[in-house]
């Protein structure tokens, strides 16, 4: 009998193995993984998908360009899906296991919805002005959790914007200036902007329906106005993380490991169990890095024609930040910007033809 | 009274219970393990070739973290899971198990070529701690658009230090805007965590 048992066990354990989850009851009200398809007319338009029936942009993920292909789950209720792109109407749908497939035909704004909306056309810019928004080093973890710009952060600074503007003026020539108009340099112009940056979803910019415009105040407008062409307002900070912080996150997980596996060496002794587990916590990750956001604003129609960020992990000798660690920030950004790797003349060169830069806009 | 039971099989009087238990399932254990190691349960379908003529980009997988439990290396092994916008990037048959008893999930060590139409992908990796199941890497998603004609690399190492397991990820191909928002190192997550 046990013999006859043993054998229907390895026979139950060769069928669920072979058989798989599908088989399980449950399996109809978890969301089911289909091949989904989207494609527009025309391609290159912005997708997401919310999980609701009806389109949330708070719940909304992004998930790519026209056209595209996915193996995704979708619920038996179905995701709403929202479809984008600079000039058209928004195209909104469902995405469901019947209907996995969707081909958008987008529908050119009319006149009345361009007038209604506010949209506009940003002219071609000459000319690019670099603006050193905010610059400098910030110490993570300390009782002076300041942002300090000088004079700690001036060879940062120093450093950092000799080697951007080197880089620069060897894609764009002459084109490319360096200005720091008052009222765009200050504290308040840089909260501003970051408070403006809160409500916009940077994957949909350049693909929104109608151009994303900044508003300034009239001052700052006014900077703006006189510079001319394209604007590049770049924040360029270096942060390190304190003496102090780097003993107790490395301490901490020591301890926690330690009392762990004392914990667990106890409790077996009292239960006289032949063995423990204990946990072994992690030192936390370090938080040395350059922070470096650029924002392509248009000077006379605000318009934000792009956005990058670059996060740099560096190690810096504490407390003063390395020169080495800004030369090799400002030399790596620009390569963002041009959307390109290669750098110098070869980058100008090709950029020129491929119209990639985001000064083609 | 002694009372002894002598069954068809050669069992001796001094066998425990379980030392004749195994006699009797031993012959279905490899059975059992080609079975099991079959199992792919979890595996996605694998990514579907482009349409004929249509432009497509050539990502590559290289792998240089183990594939089995077994690997003659001194780190801890470490098993590559990878899907590319959901797909497998290789056929089932040709994913690794890793170690006995578990689905064939693993990226085999080696390049991987995937072809992938031109356009905006998500490529998800994750990674599984072989013979030590209660450490767990949490997925981590890159999205990522290629362009036609283009090669792109990801290598996978092992990076597994005493203090630490984790792995490094490095890209070839992107811009360094898109690449500094990648993660270049996942660390094993603390079991308690879960």
């Amino acid at each position: 009998m046990k013999i006859a048992c043993l054998r229907v066990a390895a026979i139950t354990v060769l069928v669920s193995a072979s058989a798989g989850p599908s088989v399980l009851p449950a399996a109809e009200s978890r969301p089911l993984e289909a091949t989904v398809r989207i494609g527009s007319a025309p391609p290159g338009a912005f997708v997401m998908v919310s999980p609701a029936s009806a389109f949330r942009e708070e719940l909304a993920l992004p998930l790519g360009k026209t056209p595209l292909l996915r193996l995704m789950p979708l619920a038996g209720s179905g995701s709403s899906v929202r479809i984008t792109k600079a000039g058209y109407q928004a195209w909104e749908g469902k995405l469901s296991l019947a209907a996995s497939e969707i081909k958008a035909e987008l529908v050119p704004l009319t006149e009345a919805q361009k007038r209604d909306l506010g949209w506009f056309v940003s002219p071609p810019c000459r000319r690019l002005t670099v603006v050193p928004v905010r610059m400098g080093v910030q110490k993570i973890g300390s009782n002076t959790n300041r942002f300090a710009v000088s004079p700690e952060a001036e060879a940062f600074t120093n450093r950092f914007l000799t080697a951007f503007r080197t880089t620069m003026s060897q894609r764009f020539g002459s084109q490319a200036a360096l200005a720091q108009p008052a009222a765009l340099v200050t504290e308040a112009f840089w909260q501003r902007l970051a408070g403006l940056m809160q409500g916009i979803s940077v994957a949909t910019i350049g693909y929104t329906p109608v151009p994303k415009r900044l508003e300034f105040m009239a001052d700052e407008n006014a900077s703006l106005a006189a510079l001319d062409g394209a604007v590049l307002l770049v924040r360029a900070e270096a942060r390190y993380v304190g003496g102090g912080t780097v003993f107790v996150r490395t301490a901490i997980p020591l301890l926690l490991t330690a009392g762990s596996a004392a914990a667990g060496y106890s409790v077996a002794n009292a239960t006289g169990s032949p063995s423990y587990t204990y946990t072994v916590f992690g030192p936390a990750p370090s938080s040395d890095a350059v922070l470096v956001q650029m924002f392509l604003v248009h000077s006379g129609t605000h318009e934000l024609m792009w956005f990058g960020q670059v996060i740099l992990p560096q190690y810096f000798k504490h407390p003063q930040v390395t020169e080495k660690a800004a030369t090799k920030a400002a030399e790596q950004v620009p390569a963002a910007f041009l959307g390109d790797s290669k750098s110098g003349r070869e980058a100008a060169d090709t950029n020129a033809n491929a119209g990639s830069t985001p000064l083609n806009h | 009274m002694n009372k002894t039971k002598v069954t068809g099989l050669n069992r001796k009087k001094t066998d425990t219970k379980w030392q004749h238990c195994l006699k009797r399932i031993g012959p279905l254990l490899p059975l059992i393990w080609v079975a099991a190691g079959c199992a792919t349960a979890d595996v996605k379908p694998v990514y579907p070739a482009p349409e004929a003529g249509a432009p497509v980009s050539i990502l590559k997988l290289d792998n240089t973290m183990a594939d089995s439990a077994w690997a003659l290396q001194v780190k801890t092994a470490i098993g590559l899971i990878v899907t590319v916008d959901g797909f497998s990037p290789i056929e089932k048959a040709k994913l690794k198990s890793g170690q006995l008893g578990a689905s064939k999930q693993l990226l085999p060590t080696g390049i991987s070529e995937i072809r992938l139409p031109a356009g905006s992908h998500t490529l998800t990796h994750t990674a599984k701690v072989l013979a030590k199941k209660p450490y767990h890497f949490d997925p981590v998603s890159i999205s990522f658009d290629t362009e036609a004609g283009r090669t792109y690399v990801v290598r996978f190492k092992n990076t597994t230090t005493l203090l630490k397991l984790c792995y490094s990820v490095e890209y070839e191909g992107w811009s360094s805007e898109q690449t500094s928002q990648w993660p270049n190192e996942v660390r094993q997550a603390n079991p308690l965590g879960r």
